[in-house]
């Protein structure tokens, strides 16, 4: 069974007296434990998936399925369930409570989740924080707070991890760390990342590439040999 | 500004209508109540005085019998005194006008016979002056109470049992009656028992049988009333005393020591701090929301005003066309409010006239006081037009990049970081959201302190108003007190009353004049009861909760008597009554608002002339309640009766009287609750606004909305906690103080504030800012969370 299903997904805006078509009958799977890359250009309908997929918003039509789970036609309440345990968000602007130090951040995540969730304190060693488990985010670099942001994202267990431009925000140097952070869990964790991205490059390092323009998938090609993220020419 | 940024203002203006509603409905709602309370107060105040130098009001009064000529001239030459008029006042029952009314205590005092009073002066309403003989001239708040009119006649009983009939020539006000209280034990206007008339000196002797004599000196000083000089009037008292030094029983009161003067004083002394203290916490609190309003509409402004200065609009430029929002505001609410102030000034005003005054003042004159209003103005336009300019300054000087870009997150202050790891994890995010936002943070208090204070200061009012006359009233444990023409002895003067139906018992009573010296010397000259220590009718507590008269070995004297002469429980006080003076010992302090009567115990009075026999002047009767108002018609007609006083009537004109005080305790409230809900609901909303992105980033990581909605709730609920434990003590006492200030020899207040006014005190700003958080969590709810992603910003 895939993991993720997507079957004529739709979804439309209104922008005044605009309908901006934002995905137009998207179709696709990923597999369980796959690490794959939605690619394309600004305005191609790619965080507007992310967002169906994470239960931030709603598509108008189609079918979504998580695993055996429909979440097409979620209420908010089961939305809100179905994000707490089943998802894991990594943002661009990395979004870390401010109030809580980069433990508490994953703690809180942790302690959220009905799934058997990992020690916060040994996520983080992961990532490696280890020695900045007591900082606040406004301590903390870029690469480190998405690091932590990671950490949270993984923490609790979910099956399924969500990267909206991860490395949107970082220099070269800090945006392969990061990555390499998040391919080495996914192949140790077995979760199934979906990393959005506009830059092509990254795409290298993906069992699976989707790649999207003007609302519809493009093409979906299967990487059997990726990258490590140090080789990508960025 | 530039062209464009004015038809931005405009198209600003218009876009955002509601908020900018709201914004100048509180600066109009604060200019107009700063503009109406405390004007009317400077014009009740001048109004007064004006009705006093035109009608000549007397500054000293003193009650002696036969004074002499000699004496007379005397009073005339004190330096300072303008002129002394001689007077004869007789007490008189006025029959029931009616079969449902009962006898009225009516106070005839004579004018001279060929010209008008030097003091004292009457002005004449409706009808003529007195013509004929027969004719007299009634007070005008007692015509209209009792619908007496001009050519009415009157059936007048003297204390020899003559009946006369007298015809009413004319209605008059007279300053001495401004308030129509009756004597330092009564001092509040009971109409419906109490009555004045003025007849010429020559027909009031021949009724009365006393004629040449004179009974009261009217004395008044030169110079105007709102030029107060103690010391002159220090002097002048001085030399009264001693031109009356032959006259052992003359008692000497100051127009502050008379019923109405004192009443009067006790007022405007107690209405300018409350006005003042109500107009300028209208006008800070409207401004402080006008403040919170217009900042958070500039800082939501915050990308567009990097976008003009990427532009190169210069920081001046923005500031302009910021501060033109609260200008506008400023401006237009102002001038409205001020408007709408002097209009509402008149309602103040005329509550006043109708409530205390008894609807006639011949000095009222309402004149917009210009210089505070144009204070008011100015203190609003400026304080909007800063509102709106400050937090454009502020938000101009970020690099247009930066602020283009959403807010970074802020690192949280060293207070904020304090280790708090043996609490639970949502405390200790509710707690550092708390520490690290401190502005945020004391302003929600403030908002909530400012709230409260607003909230129980009203409260304070009303409860003192409410328990300190509810004790009072309780106090009388009979419905009907009977005054008679003179002593006669206690175990023979309620005899004839069993014979009534209706009465279920009667206590004899002992009322009169007395004067209290402390061990410093100081006099106070006041009412004192004398009665059965054996379960009296006076039900009285002292303010320590025990009963009174547990004993004959003192005196209780009120808390008012405590508060002027600074006396206390076992502390010795002379008193003198009746040509005699006796050492006493305070065996308690009772709680009475009205009057500083001295209680004395007949067993007391006994002890101090062995074998004599009790005398009373009074009987306190108690009667069935539907027999009340017949007993009280048979009471008048009984021999030697002086007045029947009905206890019930007596509150009903009391709280009648009252209603001035308990309509502007209902306006102060009103608005303080409207004020606190705005002030709250916005400092909520404000602090939720700021917090909307980082809530909304709590949904996107999945917590529930009661998970989010626990986490606001703990946070607010801890800042009401701070603001009620601040705001809640400091409003009582503020509430206390300004009724304080209506404190004088016959009336004083106890602070109260009552366990259930502390309850829905405290459960109106829960309540209030439970509301608040509404809208604010509904926002979080209905955030785009697929906005989220890209977003930034706490």
């Amino acid at each position: 069974m895939s993991q993720i299903s997507m079957r004529d997904v739709r979804k439309t805006y209104r922008m005044g007296n605009n309908i901006i078509t934002a995905l137009d009958g998207v179709s696709l799977q990923i597999e369980p434990g796959d690490f794959a890359v939605v690619l394309g250009p600004s305005g191609s309908g790619k965080t507007t998936l992310l967002n169906i997929l994470g239960g931030l918003e709603s598509a108008d039509g189609g079918e979504i399925l998580n695993g055996d789970e429909s979440i097409s036609a979620m209420s908010e309440n089961k939305l809100t369930t179905y994000r707490r345990h089943q998802v894991g968000f990594i943002f661009q602007f990395f979004n870390l409570l401010p109030t809580l130090t980069a433990l508490e951040n994953v703690s809180l995540s942790a302690e959220m989740s009905n799934r058997r969730a990992y020690n916060p304190v040994d996520m983080l060693e992961r990532v490696g924080l280890g020695d900045r488990m007591d900082h606040y985010p406004g301590q903390l670099s870029g690469g480190q707070q998405q690091r932590v942001a990671i950490a949270r994202a993984l923490a609790k267990n979910p099956a399924l991890i969500l990267a909206d431009e991860p490395t949107g925000s970082m220099d070269v140097a800090t945006g392969i760390d990061v990555l390499r952070v998040m391919r080495d869990l996914n192949r140790e964790t077995q979760q199934t990342f979906v990393l959005v991205t506009h830059n092509s490059a990254i795409a290298g390092i993906a069992d699976r590439v989707i790649r999207m323009g003007s609302g519809k998938v493009q093409n979906i090609i299967q990487n059997d040999s990726p990258f490590e993220p140090e080789e990508i020419d960025w | 500004m530039l062209k464009s940024l004015r038809r931005k203002t405009i198209g600003d203006l218009r876009a955002n209508r509601g908020q900018f509603l709201a914004v100048w409905l509180m600066v109009t709602l604060g200019t107009t109540f700063f503009g109406a309370m405390y004007p009317a107060a400077v014009n009740l105040l001048d109004s007064v005085f004006r009705t006093y130098d035109r009608l000549e009001y007397m500054d000293f009064q003193v009650q002696v019998d036969s004074p002499s000529e000699d004496t007379l001239q005397a009073v005339r030459a004190i330096p300072g005194v303008e002129s002394a008029e001689p007077r004869l006042v007789v007490e008189s029952s006025l029959q029931p006008m009616s079969v449902t009314e009962h006898a009225i205590i009516l106070r005839l005092i004579s004018v001279p016979d060929e010209r008008e009073s030097g003091v004292n002066r009457n002005e004449l309403i409706e009808g003529h002056d007195l013509r004929n003989s027969g004719d007299l001239l009634l007070l005008e708040s007692f015509a209209n109470y009792h619908d007496l009119k001009p050519g009415d006649t009157l059936r007048v009983t003297l204390a020899d049992q003559t009946t006369v009939e007298l015809r009413i020539a004319g209605l008059v006000f007279n300053p001495e009656y401004l308030v129509a209280g009756r004597n330092r034990l009564v001092t509040f206007p009971t109409p419906s028992t109490f009555g004045v008339a003025w007849m010429p000196y020559s027909d009031l002797a021949e009724l009365a049988g006393q004629p040449g004599e004179y009974n009261d000196i009217v004395v008044r000083l030169e110079g105007a009333s709102e030029n107060k000089d103690a010391e002159r009037d220090d002097r002048v008292r001085l030399a009264l005393t001693t031109a009356f030094e032959d006259y052992p029983d003359a008692v000497i009161y100051s127009r502050l020591e008379t019923a109405s003067g004192g009443v009067i004083d006790a007022n405007i002394n107690g209405n300018f701090p409350a006005m003042a203290f109500f107009s300028g916490l209208f006008l800070t609190g409207a401004a402080v929301i006008t403040g919170i309003l217009l900042a958070r509409m500039v800082e939501s402004e915050r990308q567009r005003i990097g976008t003009m200065r990427a532009m190169g609009i210069t920081r001046r430029e923005l500031v302009t066309h910021y501060l033109a929002f609260g200008f506008i505001i400023g401006l237009t609410g102002g001038f409205v409010g001020s408007i709408l102030g002097y209009l509402n000034s008149f309602w103040f005003m005329n509550t006043f006239l109708d409530y205390i005054v008894g609807g006639t003042l011949p000095g009222y004159k309402n004149i917009p006081q210009i210089p505070f209003i144009l204070l008011g103005y100015g203190i609003v336009l400026v304080s909007s037009t800063i509102a709106g300019a400050y937090p454009a300054w502020v938000q101009s000087a970020t690099p247009p990049g930066i602020a283009l870009r959403p807010a970074t997150p802020k690192t949280p202050n060293a207070i904020s970081r304090t280790p708090l790891g043996f609490l639970p994890l949502v405390l200790r995010q509710t707690i550092r959201n708390l520490l690290r936002a401190p502005g945020r943070s004391s302003s929600t208090a403030l908002g909530v302190i400012a709230g409260a204070m607003m909230v129980f200061s009203s409260l304070a009012l009303w409860d003192t108003m409410a328990v300190c006359f509810g004790d009072y009233y309780d106090a009388s444990a009979f419905d009907l007190q009977v005054t008679y023409n003179g002593l006669l002895p206690a175990d023979s003067i309620g005899a004839d009353l069993d014979q009534i139906d209706g009465i279920t018992g009667t206590q004899p009573a002992l009322i009169g004049p007395a004067a209290l010296v402390d061990a410093d010397g100081e006099r106070l000259d006041t009412i004192a009861v004398v009665l059965s220590e054996n379960e009296p009718f006076f039900d009285l507590t002292t303010v320590d909760g025990d009963d009174a008269f547990s004993n004959s070995d003192g005196v209780w004297i009120s808390h008012n008597i405590q508060r002027i002469l600074g006396v206390g429980v076992g502390d010795t006080l002379t008193i003198r009554a009746l040509g005699q003076a006796h050492d006493v010992t305070i065996q308690g302090i009772v709680l009475y608002t009205v009057g500083s009567p001295v209680f004395v115990p007949q067993g007391l009075v006994m002890a101090w002339a062995p074998g004599s026999t009790a005398v009373a002047n009074t009987i306190l009767v108690r009667a069935n309640d539907e027999a009340i108002p017949a007993v009280q018609n048979a009471l008048a007609q009984m021999p030697g009766v002086a007045m029947v006083e009905n206890i019930q009537q007596w509150e009903k004109d009391l709280k009648h009287f009252l209603n001035y005080f308990a309509a502007n305790t209902v306006l102060f409230g009103s608005f303080g609750v409207i004020l606190t809900i705005a002030l709250l609901y916005n400092t909520v909303n404000a602090s939720l606004r700021e917090r909307r992105d980082e809530l909304s980033i709590l949904r996107a990581l999945g917590s529930t909305r009661r998970e989010i909605a626990l986490t606001v709730t703990l946070e607010l609920l801890i800042m009401v906690t701070v603001g009620v434990l601040i705001g809640v003590p400091l409003g009582r006492e503020a509430g206390y103080w300004l009724l304080f200030r209506y404190n004088t020899d016959f009336f004083g207040y106890i602070g109260y504030l009552t366990m259930p006014s502390y309850l829905v005190g405290i459960a109106v700003l829960l309540a209030t800012v439970f509301l608040a958080e509404i809208p604010g969590l509904r926002a979080v709810q209905k955030t785009d969370l697929g906005q989220i992603s890209k977003s930034q910003s706490f």
